[in-house]
This record gives C-alpha cells, sequence and structure tokens, in this order.
C-alpha cells in the first residue's frame, strides 16, 4: 500500500514539514545546550530518535486506522498492565518508577498510557451516536480515563495524568455534554483542589506551586528554575545571543536546557525571532491537524484526532508558558522540540494516526 | 462502517477549538513580546551580572626610600580569601570556617562586612593566609565553589618600628575619605596612607588598580578572562631621612618617651624625624588584626601621635634666645650691661624665682644665656613688652605650623593680650609676661619649631620650610644617593644685625663648651652649640628645679635641648624633648651629643653603594 500512488498523494505535506522543521529546530538547541555539558552527543541520539519516530509514522499512515482501532482494548489492557507491573516491580529512576526498561532504550510508560487511552476513548465514543453524551456515558469514559489517570499519578507523574484528564475534557466537550454536567465537573474540580493540595502533591510539587506564585521568596531553591528560565528568555530579546552564544544556556544557568528548558534555549540564542517562529510551526501543526479533524468521514476519525491533538497542545502550551513564567514548573517536555527518544516517537505515532485520518477522508 | 454519519454539530465545535488555539498562540507572543522586547534591557543585565564577574586587583603601591637609596617601605605578596556576592553560599562558607582557623575578631569582622550594601566586590572572608591555607583551599576548588584565593600586595615596613612616625601607614579608605579631594580617583576597599608619608604622598604613592573581567558559570567557576588590565606599580618616593641618623636618634632616647627632629641647617631636608615610644605600621597593614590595632591606637602613651609634630610643650628657657634677639634688635639692651640676679625678683607683688636660690649676681647677657638666669630675662621682658615678645617669637616661626610636608602639623601658641581676650575673654595680666620671658605660662611649641629655631640661630636668620620629601622616581626606578649639605634657597629671611646672631652664636657656643647647662652635647672635634630648657609641667610656684626629681613622673618637668653644629658652616640642627625629663641639660643633651656624633662620626654615606646593588636585585 506504501507503494499505491494514492497513498503519498494523501499525505498532508505541509503538516510533515512542520513536524520536520520542529524537530530539526529541536535538534539545533539540544545540541546547543549540550555542548558544555557532560552529553555533547544528545543531539546525534535525538536524530536516530527523529528517523525512528518518522518510521513509525509511517508504519502507522499504512494501515487504516479502523483497523487500528480494532485492537484499541488489547492496547489499552496491555498498558494498564504495564502500568500496575511497573508500580510494583519498576525500578525508581529520577524518583519515579515511569520508566520501563527496554535494553538499551528505556520507555517512557506514561506516553504509551496517553495513546492507548485515547485510542480507546476514541472508539467509545465514536460509539455513540447522539450529538449529547449522557451522564452513564461520561461515567464511563471517566472510568476509562480515570484507571490510567490513576495509576500515573502513583508513579507519581501528575503532568502525563493532567494531559489525559485535559483530552479527557475536550472530547467531551466536543461530543456534547449538558451544560448543568460543565457546571457539576466544575464544583467538584474546585472542592478536589485542597484535598489534591494535601494529600496528592509532594513537598516539591507545593515549593514549586508556591515558588511561581511568588520567585522570589527563595531565589536559590524552588525559585531559581523560574528565574533563570526568564533571564534566559527575556535577555535574548529581539533576535537573539546567536547560537551557541546564550550564556545562560551555555554557563548552566540554565535547569534542564536540553529537555524541559529547550524552548529557553531557543528564546535566549533565537530571541523573539525564533520564538515566534516556533509559535508559528506549533500553530500551523494545529491547525493543519484541526482540519484533518473537520475532514474526517467519520466520528473515530474526529475523536482520534482531536484527541491526540488536545494532548500535544496541551503539552506544548503548558511548556512555553512554563518557559515564559506564566505557570508553575512541570517537568513536561516541549512535545516534537525537547530532547527524549519516548515522547519524540509517541508524538510522531500521535501525528501518523492524524495523517492517517485525513488520508483516508474519503470512502473507499 | 461506511453508513453515512450526521458530523455537523461536531464540526461545527472545532471551529470554536480553532479560535481558542489562534488566541491562545497569539497570547503566548504577547508574553513573550513583553519578555524580550519590552523588558530586555533588565533581563540583559540581570544575565550579564549572572555570567560576568569583575575581580579587582590592588596596584602595589610605591617605594619609600631614604636619601641613600634604601628601600625603607615595599610590598609583600599576600592572599585574601572572598566570596563573590553573586554567588554566596552559607554552606560553603561554613565548611571554609572549618577547614580554616578563624579568630573571634575575624568572624565578627565577616559578619559585618556581609551587612554592608551589596556591590559587585567581593566579600573578604579571611586576609593574609599562609601557604598552608592557600594550598588547602585551592586543592579543593570543586567543593568550594564561589570561594576565592586572591593575590594582594600587602604594605610592608621591613624596619619595624622605625621612622614610623614619619612613614605613617596605611589602612583601608573610609566613607568620609572618600569624600575628600586629597583622595580623588580613589574606591571603596582601597588602601590609602592615613598618616606621614603614606598620607602626604599617598597620591604619588598609589597605583592604578586593575581589573580582570572574568566569565563564570552558574557554579561561580571561572570559564574565561573577558577583558584585563594589569595593576599599575605606584610611584616611588626618596626622602630626606638617612635611615642611619634614624636609628642613632631612635636608639638615643633610650625608652624615653619624647621627640627628635634632627634638620638640614643649608636646605631644610629633615634628616631624622622621631618621636617616642613608637609603633609597628606594619599591624595596620591587615584589617583583621583588631585587637592589635586598638592597642596601639588606646594605649596610655599614646605611641600614634607623632609627638615631634603634634606635642605642644612650653619652650623654657629656649625661649630666652627670642628675648634676647628681640632686645637687641629693639635696642632695649647692651650685650654689655648687667643686671642683677639675687635669687629672684618680686614683680605686682609676686615673687618669680631663679634656678640659683643664691642668685647669680650681676650679669651680662652672654652669661645670663649661659647660665640661664631667670631674673635677667624677667627684667627683659617686662622692659620689652608681651606685643614685641610675641611679635619676635612669630617671626622665629612660633604660633604657626612650620609648612613640613607631612600632615597634623600643629601651631603651638603665642599668646598676647589679642589671643586672650578673644580666647579666654580675660584680660592680659602683667605677670603673665614675665612668665612668658623664661619660656613658661601659656607659650607652645612644637618640636619641629625649635628645631627650625636652631636651624635659624646656626644660618644667621636663613628660614627654610622643612621637608622630608626629596624627589619622586618612577616605579622600578633606581635611587641615586643624595649627598648632604646643598644649598637651599631660603624661603624668608630674618633680617637682624649680625651682632645679634653673633651674641646668640657665641652664647650657644658656651652653653655647650664653657661649662654651660649643655655641656653634656660637647664633642670637642664637631663643635657643638645649643641651648638647654625646662618645660614646666607643675605651676609656676614649684619652678626652682631642684626638687624636680624627687617629684612622681608624671610631674616632672619636660626637658629641651636645642643647637646646631658645627660653629663654622654649621650643617645639622636639631631640637630633642624629653618628657618629663627633668632638666634638659641632663637628659636632653646627651641624646643631642649621640645624634651629632652618629652624623659627624659615623659612616654616613658609605653603605649606599651596597644598597644601590640590592635594588637592582630586587627589580
Amino acid at each position: 500500500m506504501i507503494l499505491d500512488r494514492r497513498f503519498w498523494f494523501g499525505i498532508d505535506w505541509l503538516l510533515v514539514l512542520g513536524l520536520a522543521l520542529a524537530a530539526g529546530l529541536g535538534v539545533a538547541a539540544i545540541y546547543s545546550a549540550t555542548q558544555g555539558g557532560p552529553n555533547p552527543d544528545y543531539y546525534r541520539r535525538q536524530l536516530l530518535w527523529i528517523v525512528l519516530g518518522f518510521a513509525l509514522m509511517l508504519l502507522v499512515m499504512a494501515i487504516d486506522y479502523h483497523s487500528l482501532s480494532d485492537h484499541a482494548e488489547l492496547f489499552y489492557l496491555a498498558v494498564a498492565g504495564l502500568l500496575v507491573y511497573l508500580l510494583i516491580f519498576g525500578s525508581l529512576r529520577a524518583g519515579t518508577n515511569r520508566w520501563l526498561e527496554l535494553g538499551i532504550f528505556t520507555l517512557h510508560s506514561g506516553e504509551l498510557a496517553k495513546l492507548a487511552s485515547v485510542a480507546l476513548l476514541a472508539k467509545y465514543l465514536a460509539a455513540v451516536r447522539k450529538n449529547r453524551l449522557g451522564t452513564a456515558e461520561v461515567a464511563i469514559t471517566g472510568a476509562l480515563v480515570g484507571i490510567p489517570v490513576l495509576l500515573v499519578i502513583l508513579q507519581p507523574d501528575l503532568g502525563t495524568a493532567a494531559t489525559l484528564a485535559f483530552a479527557y475534557a475536550v472530547l467531551c466537550l466536543l461530543a456534547g455534554v449538558r451544560g448543568r454536567l460543565i457546571l457539576v465537573a466544575a464544583v467538584v474540580f474546585a472542592l478536589a483542589l485542597p484535598f489534591g493540595w494535601s494529600f496528592v502533591l509532594k513537598d516539591y510539587q507545593k515549593e514549586r506551586v508556591l515558588a511561581f506564585l511568588d520567585p522570589n521568596l527563595d531565589p536559590r531553591g524552588a525559585g531559581y528554575q523560574s528565574i533563570q528560565s526568564t533571564i534566559a528568555v527575556g535577555s535574548g530579546g529581539l533576535t537573539g545571543k546567536g547560537w551557541l552564544e546564550g550564556s545562560q544556556s551555555q554557563l548552566q544557568f540554565l535547569p534542564a536546557p536540553h529537555t524541559d528548558f529547550v524552548f529557553a534555549v531557543i528564546g535566549e540564542e533565537l530571541g523573539f525571532v525564533g520564538v515566534v517562529a516556533v509559535l508559528v510551526l506549533y500553530l500551523m501543526i494545529t491547525l493543519r491537524s484541526l482540519e484533518a479533524a473537520r475532514r474526517a468521514r467519520d466520528r473515530l476519525g474526529i475523536y482520534l484526532v482531536a484527541g491526540i491533538l488536545a494532548m500535544f497542545i496541551f503539552q506544548a502550551l503548558y511548556n512555553m508558558a512554563m518557559v515564559g513564567g506564566l505557570v508553575p514548573i512541570k517537568g513536561f517536555p516541549l512535545p516534537l522540540v525537547s530532547y527524549g527518544g519516548s515522547s519524540m516517537m509517541t508524538t510522531l505515532i500521535g501525528f501518523g494516526l492524524i495523517l492517517n485520518v485525513r488520508m483516508r477522508r474519503f470512502v473507499n | 462502517m461506511n453508513i453515512y454519519e450526521d458530523l455537523k454539530p461536531l464540526q461545527s465545535r472545532l471551529k470554536w477549538w480553532r479560535i481558542l488555539a489562534v488566541v491562545l498562540f497569539v497570547g503566548l507572543c504577547a508574553r513573550f513580546w513583553q519578555l524580550q522586547i519590552v523588558r530586555a534591557p533588565t533581563y540583559k543585565e540581570l544575565a550579564l551580572s549572572n555570567h560576568v564577574r569583575q575581580i579587582p586587583e590592588s596596584a602595589p603601591r610605591g617605594l619609600v626610600l631614604d636619601r641613600w637609596g634604601r628601600i625603607i617601605v615595599e610590598n609583600r605578596p599576600s592572599f585574601n580569601l572572598t566570596m563573590e556576592k553573586g554567588s554566596w553560599d552559607d554552606v560553603v562558607l561554613s565548611e571554609l570556617i572549618e577547614l580554616l582557623s578563624f579568630s573571634d575578631a575575624e568572624l565578627a569582622e565577616l559578619a559585618k562586612e556581609r551587612k554592608t550594601p551589596s556591590d559587585h566586590s567581593p566579600v573578604l572572608l579571611k586576609e593574609d593566609l599562609t601557604l598552608e591555607d592557600v594550598a588547602l583551599v585551592e586543592s579543593r576548588q570543586l567543593e568550594l565553589p564561589g570561594a576565592m584565593i586572591q593575590f594582594v600586595p600587602r604594605r610592608f615596613y621591613p624596619f619595624g618600628n622605625l621612622a614610623a612616625h614619619a612613614l605613617g601607614y596605611v589602612g583601608r579608605i573610609t566613607e568620609e575619605q572618600l569624600e575628600q579631594e586629597r583622595f580623588e580617583g580613589t574606591i571603596a576597599n582601597d588602601y590609602v596612607g592615613q598618616s606621614g608619608v603614606e598620607l602626604g604622598y599617598n597620591r604619588q604613592l598609589m597605583g592604578q588598580n586593575g581589573v580582570q573581567v572574568v566569565e563564570v558559570n552558574s557554579h561561580g567557576r571561572r570559564e574565561r578572562i573577558l577583558e584585563e588590565r594589569t595593576p599599575l606599580w605606584g610611584n616611588s618616593v626618596q626622602l630626606t631621612l638617612d635611615l642611619d641618623l634614624q636609628k642613632a636618634t631612635e636608639e638615643a632616647f633610650e625608652g624615653q618617651s619624647g621627640a627628635a627632629v634632627v634638620l638640614n641647617l643649608r636646605n631644610g631636608e629633615v634628616m631624622a624625624l622621631a618621636s617616642s615610644p613608637s609603633f609597628d605600621p606594619n599591624l595596620f597593614s591587615g584589617r583583621f588584626k583588631a585587637a592589635e590595632w586598638k592597642a596601639v591606637a588606646q594605649d596610655e602613651e599614646h605611641r600614634l601621635q607623632n609627638r615631634a609634630l603634634q606635642g605642644r610643650y612650653a619652650p623654657g628657657s629656649v625661649f630666652k634666645l627670642i628675648l634676647a634677639a628681640a632686645a637687641l634688635e629693639e635696642g632695649k639692651i647692651s650685650p654689655t650691661k648687667r643686671l642683677y640676679c639675687g635669687g629672684g625678683l618680686r614683680f605686682y607683688g609676686k615673687w618669680f624665682p631663679c634656678h640659683s636660690a643664691s642668685g647669680h649676681g650681676f650679669v651680662n647677657l652672654h652669661e645670663a644665656l649661659v647660665q640661664s638666669c631667670n631674673s635677667y630675662f624677667y627684667q627683659l621682658g617686662v622692659e620689652l613688652q608681651i606685643e614685641a615678645i610675641a611679635r619676635y617669637a612669630r617671626t622665629f616661626g612660633l604660633g604657626s605650623p612650620t609648612g613640613i610636608d607631612l600632615p597634623f602639623e600643629v601651631s603651638g601658641l603665642v599668646p598676647d593680650p589679642e589671643w586672650k581676650r578673644q580666647a579666654r575673654q580675660e584680660p592680659w595680666y602683667a605677670g603673665e609676661t614675665v612668665s612668658v620671658s623664661v619660656g613658661q605660662g601659656s607659650v607652645l611649641v612644637t618640636a619641629m619649631q625649635m628645631a627650625q629655631i636652631a636651624a635659624i640661630v646656626g644660618s644667621s636668620g636663613d628660614v627654610f620650610r622643612p621637608h622630608v620629601f626629596l624627589k619622586p622616581l618612577p616605579a622600578g626606578a633606581l635611587a641615586d644617593p643624595a649627598p648632604t649639605g646643598s644649598q637651599g634657597e631660603p624661603i624668608r629671611r630674618l633680617a637682624f644685625h649680625d651682632s645679634t646672631w653673633q651674641v646668640l652664636q657665641d652664647a650657644m657656643w658656651s652653653v655647650v663648651n664653657e661649662s654651660g647647662t649643655g655641656w653634656r652635647a660637647g664633642l670637642p672635634r664637631v663643635g657643638v652649640s645649643g641651648k638647654t630648657g625646662t618645660a614646666q609641667v607643675a605651676s609656676m610656684s614649684n619652678l626652682s628645679e631642684t626638687d624636680d626629681d624627687d617629684r612622681p613622673e608624671h610631674l616632672r618637668n619636660h626637658a629641651w635641648f636645642i643647637g646646631y653644629a658645627p660653629r663654622k658652616n654649621p650643617e645639622l640642627a636639631l631640637a630633642i624633648l624629653v618628657e618629663h625629663g627633668g632638666q634638659g641639660g641632663r637628659t636632653a643633651a646627651p641624646i643631642a651629643q649621640k645624634i651629632f656624633q652618629a652624623y659627624f662620626e659615623g659612616q654616613k654615606g658609605l653603605e649606599a653603594d651596597d644598597t644601590r646593588q640590592a635594588l637592582l636585585v630586587r627589580n
């Protein structure tokens, strides 16, 4: 099928170009961020992930998403089992047991959980052929998402849980819910906040939130990352200090410059021009994906695209807002740009599905 | 799966998502516009202070040399431990305190230092580290981020106490000094002269501080030097002081307190200037030796005070020289006229005694000076009146600073009715004139002024501005030995009759050489002339010196000797003051003898060539 001319004709090349450009910019930023550090070869590994990611994307595109959706339950159960297994036997890494050791490669289990949950959610919602969800359906889909959310919270990985919850909310709203239900959800969320503060958030997470509210409370401690990040971005000015020339990035003032704060490296070295370029790329990717959803031939396609896109946008916006000092520090990578194999490959697999939906918008 | 689905409601909801996405991205754009365009200047500065450090490098001060080119003041290398305010770390600090032994004084100073408002200069933790400490810190550089060893040249006085008052000492510039014109161009934490030559010639001696602008990473480790300005040495200063003579002068005091000024009579060069007891200026080169510093500054003997320039004493019988000159110039007396001394005189109902209770009998001016007869000068003073006495005293330079090129010289006091009205709101009493006639009462002089009087009489009226500065030398240049005795140009002349000078000079010759009060200063082969004096500490009624030895020391009189040598074509003039020394002839005159001996019979100038060799090696 890959050899079929129609296959290549159906691909949204603009979207592919956007993905490739963002990933390429990421490689450049990672190269700059790691030159002074202990891992100057990370950019090469990132290149490998990108190549692998695009290969997987191609593979996913080759198979009709309906066929893929047939195995959603199996995938979902396998991932849930994996999460439970990791909770019990997983190796602690960086204080969490979210990583699955696969020889030379360690897989971030949360990334799999996101894909599996959204796939099953889309499949279930597509089966509901009404223009508005009933309470029962909201509850059932809530339970579907709730299980992996709870499991990743226990890891603890609040970021992935929040991403999943966001995607769930977006899908529900897209599927249509009663206003009353939205109100109830809002009240429950508000009531859950103090509970979550007391029982779910760890001390370091509370510190991060407090540090966000006033970074100068503890400028050498929890507020440090936020302060250094804004200094890096702000000092970049209009055109930046030049690639490999950012003092904040090169002299290790910036925390995690190749992963969570890679956007700050771009902000410092390429300036406002670089930042706008990245924002435009992401907006283009978003709009092209929404276009794929709009033109999808069935609900399954729409929900698949919307769910995957929601997670992508949520992470991207949160990461950029965090670098801009707008939200508390949270260990989100910037999808497509930050260093990391799991994120890169699952993101590209996700976009493989989105492209898949667009390619098959005409009934065969 | 190919059944038609009504997707319209979903598609219309998607439209709203598209708008929301655009709004969010535009919002982010606005935020980064605010950060990167509007607030960019602030953040650029913050980034700069994050990674750029300015490390000041102190410039070594210039050398100070004596007239033969010997180094009296130099610098020695030392190491300070500092920490950047930008990378301050309490954990590292406590590790350092554990690693090196800090004294209580150092910890107190450190606490004070940390409270001072933040500038970019590093905080001084410990001064003048031992080489062991330096090695200890350097070897743990990685575990002690932010800690820095700074090389600092430190002022060093190789001869310790010698000439301490003339040379002065250095100290960190004070807030008040920063405002003064004298210290223009200095910055906080600079070391500047605080007294003596160090202060008087601070501008010449101070070098130009250098700076190293370095880039540091987040751990405070230096990555590279961005800019460097090497410190420039200060210029050297060659003084008129003769180290050998200075040494002989200080040793001659043998622990007695007092002051000595030795002048070159032909040009006003200060050959030696001593104040006893002395102190070690090396103590002031550091900042943390607070305890020792205070001990010196507050001790009962007032070691820091330069008695030669700041000590004010009654001139005693030395003042009679001025009375004699005044009476002769005013024609009030003929040198041959004899006046009677019966052991004292009664004026205005009050008894004014002479040293000799039995009296000197009939004495002429020469005899009266040689035997220091009070009765004779009481009568002369009453005849002259206080206004004339004051006028002549001022002609001899009393009542105003000599203008020596050292700081903090005092004026002394020449009393007259005008002064008394203003200072005490009282009229002048006639009895005071009687006291002033023999150098007691309110008249006050410094040893510096007294040495100048000796020089004026010895040179028959030439007045020079005394000075310790010989010439400036470029940094690192060799000094040529300066021969003594070149004739200088006087700033003014006392145009008295030759006969007047002759009377004074003959009398001073006899005081030392013809069984006068100053015979202990005598050196037959040199030919010393002089005049003794005894400055009263107790009140007038105890004027008789005979019982002075029986008094407790702090009530004993101060002893003076002024003199010059040789008799013909004199070279050297001096004034010696011994505090509570009793009679001038007994304690001050022997000191003068030793100084003259050292100068005229010593090895003057012979070591100069050796010193030049030493200088060559040093540079």
